[in-house]
């Protein structure tokens, strides 16, 4: 089963527990990309462009907490919001060391309950291994041909 | 570092663009955005301070199309080149898969190069990554403008690996795809293990 499934699974058995019908739920690795979307009405475009910018987000914060000498990461919730819509960042999954969730809400009328609700789910998926690394050192593409990178980037015209 | 999803068949890779403050780092990525059709590329995100300089990073997210039945997907990323940005360089750095160093050709921006040169070897370091292990291409940008150093002497002074190098003008374009495509094929040649 590939992590963008196993993510969702998780995730679906975990909602029974608690509602969260306005809200987009985005499973992140710390290199910016977004593996598993759940909910929500973004388009894939702004998708990738949350994923990088709440990565810079979380390490610029994380450089922050450095500075000025903490070492409670694991507690903070990164969070951007109105009285109704808005965001939250959770830190680095425990388990899964490569993840962090965000949640991202429209007009939901009690933000805390969410803020409760994310932290629940990272407790959550703390205690279950969701990614899973090949440790084999193949290398994927060792013989490229220059035909297949001229092919790739015919779109260029060069 | 790279993610591969061997299930789904996707590779992703994060790409940076190097160099000193108004070397045209963002121009090539602005050039990639503009000759890619909508179907292959996401938004261009800019944070700029209030006089459209580099503030924090420019991101771009490219898909490529497919190689051996594997989608590949670059992120593109700039840093920014003012001197007193360097935290915001460090993590710009993190998990970076391949390096294009962007360099001002013109005479009296040697100086400025060196450091931005000597800046990225020592944040790879404190990261705990070594520039000889990672892809990596210079060019050589504003040949279109008056007074530039020869190449020959860029050479010799900024690329002691003798990486692969082009000389380019982001702002007309040239040199910039050239330098992609050379340092997406040294990523791609490098990629190993991967998510299942």
């Amino acid at each position: 089963m590939d992590f963008e499934k196993r993510i969702k699974d998780h995730f679906n058995k975990f909602k029974g527990k608690g509602t969260l019908s306005k809200t987009a739920v985005l499973a992140i690795t710390l290199e910016g990309q977004v593996l598993a979307k759940i909910g929500g009405h973004y388009e894939k475009g702004a998708i990738q462009s949350f994923g990088a910018l709440m990565t810079g987000l979380l390490q610029a914060s994380a450089s922050i907490s450095d500075l000025m000498g903490k070492d409670n990461k694991e507690e903070v919730v990164l969070s951007y919001q109105t009285t109704s819509s808005g965001f939250f960042i959770l830190p680095p999954n425990e388990t899964n060391r490569r993840l962090f969730w965000a949640f991202m809400f429209d007009n939901e009328q009690n933000p805390g309950k969410i803020k409760l609700y994310a932290k629940k789910l990272r407790t959550h998926m703390n205690e279950v291994s969701i990614i899973e690394e090949r440790e084999d050192d193949e290398i994927l593409f060792k013989d490229i041909t220059d035909k297949e990178l001229d092919d790739l980037f015919s779109f260029a015209g060069i | 570092m790279s993610f591969v999803n061997h299930i789904k068949k996707e590779v992703n890779c994060k790409i940076v663009y190097y160099g000193p403050g108004l070397g045209g780092k963002t121009t090539n990525i602005q050039h990639v955005y503009k000759k890619t059709s909508g179907d292959n590329k996401g938004n261009i995100i800019k944070l700029n301070t209030e006089n459209e300089r580099t503030l924090f990073f420019d991101f771009l997210p490219l898909e490529l199309g497919e190689i051996r039945g594997y989608k590949t997907r670059f992120h593109l990323y700039t840093v920014p080149g003012q001197v007193f940005y360097e935290a915001s360089r460090k993590l710009i750095l993190r998990a970076v898969d391949g390096l294009i160093f962007v360099a001002d050709s013109q005479l009296e921006k040697m100086e400025a190069n060196i450091e931005s040169l000597e800046g990225l070897e020592k944040n790879l370091i404190e990261q705990g990554m070594d520039i000889n292990k990672i892809p990596l291409a210079f060019q050589w940008n504003k040949r279109d403008l008056p007074n530039v150093t020869p190449v020959e002497d860029l050479e010799k002074k900024l690329n002691k690996w003798d990486a692969p190098s082009f000389t380019g003008a982001a702002v007309n374009g040239e040199g910039v795809f050239e330098t992609l495509k050379e340092v997406s094929k040294l990523v791609l040649m490098n990629l190993k293990g991967g998510l299942d």
